[in-house]
């Protein structure tokens, strides 16, 4: 599909507002916890996050609140920071808004999932089988630092900042 | 009337076909994995000779070498165009001796292992002995039976019927014995130009087909009507063939006599003093003719395109990019890409390519129109041209050495060191010859020399935002690996190979995933001894197993089409002096290398590597090479790797010493000596220095620049 020029003008527009208008969040950051979830609580975890990653092709799924909460306030993995899963979701719902050509990108759901090895502040190791099933079904390993709280197990990421 | 074409015309010519022509995308979706049937990577070679031109082969002892002795999985044999006196068709007399083979060692343990054997057992014969496909025509149907203009004694043949009465047939029924798919294609003298590899598939029946009907009288056609050094008049005799094309203005310039664009003082419709560019103008009724006869069925792929020099509009040499370009937008589906990988990888000069070819020559056995970065390729591709990268063998004889040996001073056997992979999408059904044109046109393939690497799986995904960045590089570093194992692709939504693009927001970050098998144990050359060029940098590495050194990640911008009206930028004048340091995108550049430091390992030779590219803002492609020799290798790579003239190492003055000596006491005695010293050349200088080439994988972004050659 060809985009208009104007199309493209608003695209790029609406863009850059709604990145300068991006700030900071109020979620709390739960109290930390030595505590590890339950299987329920990993099971809870494991269901939404799924459902919400599933859902990311849609506009709905991109600005739904309830799939960022997945995400701890501190979450940084690979320099990739919760602000930035914020505006890229926002992004990429004004794209899919306006471009019906625009590629999708790899989904993956995740299974086996255990989380482990929780320090005193929580934050503890999510092991899981990943997997990608769109034609040739792909499957590995992954590990990544999750943070329990308050009875919620979030993505916490490896801190790393690149 | 004298017609004239100046470059302007020509120019306004293309501009009113490209107003007609629909720029047809070529490539399938990157981001619907669903939509793409399973597929896998098949080796073939459309672009090698018999003795119906200037080969030294039978078609059947030259088939045998491709699809049996090295194994292709298919193969079109492609004589040039014009007329020749030899009968191709009949086989090497089996009781005539044959060279004997040195007696070479083989490999006892790489992939090549049961094959082939230490020589080439196989008939064979001198050259010279009028026997077997040596025998003419005339002495073997008749002088009667040949038809059309000739007054030559003995009378040739022309290769429309060759092609249409004789060859055919023997093509079709040596693929069905093999059990692949083989089919006549046609190195095309291009008039105004030198050599493309054409074929017209539309009629023949190869393999898995069992039509008793099938034929090449289309591609017969082609020939009498396009190829310059058919000079008949005679319409294909009782064919009566007209090669006008349905609603060309350009059928004004026939003549009625031959039915073809051949003045009476200028038969070959070609670029002369009299005729400025009549040739390039007749080279684009040939696309036009295909589009119409045959357009998915069809391609035209320049060849050795630097060989001949810059174009020129009063002679036939090469190819300038508005050419390239021009051929492009009249059919792209049909000219979609380009051998600036030459055959002729043994041969002195290298590729067979003079001082005199644009470049100076060769670099790391690759033109300088793909081997510089930023050059006419990385020009073709800033515009988001379906424009790919291919190689041929060109294989015309073993130089001074009989067929059957493993030395050669001239070419490789089809299969034997150089393989275009393609990817082809058969599901469940047999290999055609329509698929793996689909796969060609596709531009999802690449090219290894010397079994530099055997598989690869080359992607550019999307990141999903709400995945975190391991597990999308994990996810998709497996899907590459899993790929590789299965010498199949990448089917995940949000990936595009080669050949594809994918249509991203701005600010969408890209993983850019490469995994690839370098085979171990040993490839196809005869040579144990030390690799002569990295032995200057204390690298002890039998010649016969190669190791991948790095790869490198190219990328560059597109910017989108350059218009025709826009003939400063469309054909910018060029002399043979602006090269090799002629710039065409000047945002290319080497993004990353890979090596044993920065991928992963494993033991079979699988190495798998991961470029992120944060926050994409324009419209860009990706496209890999990788090679044997280092960074700064002396004569052989420069500081940043890449390759350097050829002739550094093995100057085009033949009594001049070399540049690297070949020490080595099993160094063969062909190789160039000097005051008794051997230098590294011919067939050892290839398989010295091996490179490999991916066709690129186009990102185009939302409000940046389209990247309309690729659906």
């Amino acid at each position: 599909m060809k985009i208009s020029k104007t199309a493209q003008l608003t695209l790029a527009a609406g863009l850059l507002s709604l990145l300068s208008a991006c700030g900071g969040d109020s979620v709390t950051t739960p109290t930390a916890s030595s505590a590890a979830p339950t299987a329920e609580q990993v099971a809870a975890f494991t269901s939404s996050y799924n459902g919400g990653v599933a859902a990311l092709k849609s506009f709905s799924g991109l600005t739904s609140s309830g799939f960022v909460d997945l995400f701890d306030d501190a979450f940084l993995d690979a320099g990739y920071t919760k602000q930035a899963l914020k505006d890229n979701l926002t992004q990429e719902s004004f794209a899919v808004a306006v471009a019906a050509d625009l590629s999708s990108f790899p989904v993956a759901a995740l299974s086996g999932v255990t989380v482990a090895g929780c320090d005193a502040n929580g934050v503890c190791t999510l092991t899981a089988t990943v997997t990608n099933a769109d034609v040739d079904t792909t499957t590995t390993t992954y590990t990544i630092p999750v943070k329990f709280s308050s009875g919620k197990v979030r993505l916490y990421g490896d801190q790393k900042s690149a | 009337m004298k017609p004239q074409f100046k470059m302007r015309e020509v120019a306004l010519a293309i501009a009113a076909i490209t107003s007609v022509v629909t720029l047809a995308p070529t490539a399938s979706a990157a981001d619907k994995a669903a939509t793409k049937a399973a597929g896998t990577y098949v080796t073939g070679d459309f672009h090698n000779h018999s003795t119906c031109s200037d080969g030294s082969l039978s078609l059947k002892k030259l088939v045998d070498k491709s699809v049996n002795t090295w194994k292709l999985d298919w193969f079109v044999q492609a004589d040039h165009g014009g007329r020749s006196a030899r009968n191709c068709t009949l086989a090497e007399d089996p009781f005539e001796p044959v060279a004997p083979g040195l007696g070479l060692t083989n490999s006892a343990n790489g992939p090549w292992q049961a094959s082939p054997p230490v020589t080439y057992a196989g008939a064979g014969q001198p050259a010279s002995a009028l026997k077997g496909p040596n025998q003419t025509w005339e002495s073997t149907i008749g002088l009667a039976a040949i038809k059309g203009d000739g007054t030559a004694t003995p009378k040739q043949m022309w290769r429309w019927q060759e092609i249409k009465e004789y060859q055919y047939k023997v093509i079709e029924t040596l693929g069905r014995d093999a059990k692949k798919p083989v089919w006549i294609g046609l190195e095309q003298n291009n008039p105004g130009h030198e050599h493309t590899s054409t074929a017209v598939l539309k009629g023949q029946a190869p393999w898995p087909s069992t039509a008793t009907t099938g034929n090449a009288n289309l591609q017969a056609q082609y020939e009498y009507c396009f190829d310059r050094s058919d000079t008949d008049t005679s319409r294909g005799a009782e064919n009566l063939w007209d090669c006008s094309v349905t609603g060309s203005s350009n059928n004004t310039l026939i003549n009625p006599l031959s039915a073809k664009i051949a003045p009476t003082d200028n038969l070959s419709g070609t670029n002369t003093a009299k005729y400025p560019n009549m040739g390039h103008i007749k080279t684009l009724e040939g696309l036009k003719w295909m589009n119409e006869k045959a357009p998915t069925t069809s391609y035209f792929v320049p060849a050795h395109l630097e060989r001949a020099g810059i174009y020129n509009p009063t002679g036939n040499n090469g190819f300038n990019i508005e050419h390239l370009r021009n051929f492009n937008n009249v059919a792209p589906k049909i000219a979609f890409g380009f051998e600036s990988m030459p055959g002729h990888g043994a041969e002195s000069p290298r590729g067979s390519y003079t001082t005199g070819a644009v470049g100076g020559g060769t670099f790391g056995g690759t033109g300088v129109y793909a081997a510089k970065i930023g050059g006419l390729w990385d020009g073709l591709l800033g515009e988001g041209r379906n424009w790919w990268f291919f190689a041929s063998s060109d294989y015309h004889s073993r130089g001074t050495f009989g067929p059957d040996q493993r030395e050669t001073d001239n070419d490789f056997y089809p299969g034997e060191y150089t393989n275009d992979y393609v990817m082809v999408r058969k599901g469940t059904g047999n290999l055609t010859a329509e698929g793996i044109i689909d796969g060609l046109r596709s531009g999802n393939s690449y090219v290894a020399n010397g079994q530099l690497i055997d598989r690869l799986a080359f992607v550019v995904c999307a990141s999903n935002p709400g995945l975190p960045r391991n597990a999308n590089k994990a996810l998709i570093e497996k899907a590459a690996a899993n790929a590789v194992a299965g010498n199949g692709e990448v089917r995940i939504d949000g990936c595009a190979t080669m050949g594809e693009k994918l249509i991203v927001r701005p600010g969408t970050d890209l993983f850019v995933t490469v995994s690839l098998r370098d085979p171990q144990g040993t490839n196809a050359s005869p040579y144990s001894f030390p690799n002569p060029s990295l032995k200057q940098v204390n690298i002890v590495q039998p010649l016969n197993a190669p190791v991948l050194d790095h790869v490198d990640l190219i990328g560059g911008n597109v910017t989108g089409y350059v218009d025709p009206s826009d003939q400063g930028a469309y054909a910018p004048p060029v002399t043979a002096a602006d090269y090799p340091a002629k710039i065409f995108n000047s945002s290319t550049k080497i993004q990353k290398t890979f090596n044993s430091t920065n991928w992963t390992a494993s033991a079979d030779g699988v190495r798998t590597m991961t470029f992120r590219v944060p926050a994409v803002k324009a419209s860009q492609y990706f496209r890999l090479r990788g090679t044997n020799i280092p960074a700064s290798v002396p004569f052989e790579t420069d500081a940043e790797g890449n390759p350097l003239n050829d002739f550094l190492v093995a100057p085009n003055d033949q009594t001049l010493p070399g540049a690297i000596p070949c020490g080595d006491a099993a160094c063969p005695a062909h190789m160039r000596t000097v005051a008794g010293v051997k230098y590294s050349s011919s067939d050892v200088v290839a398989w010295a220095d091996l490179w490999f080439y991916s066709n690129p994988v186009y990102v185009e972004v939302l409000g940046s620049s389209k990247v309309a050659g690729v659906k």
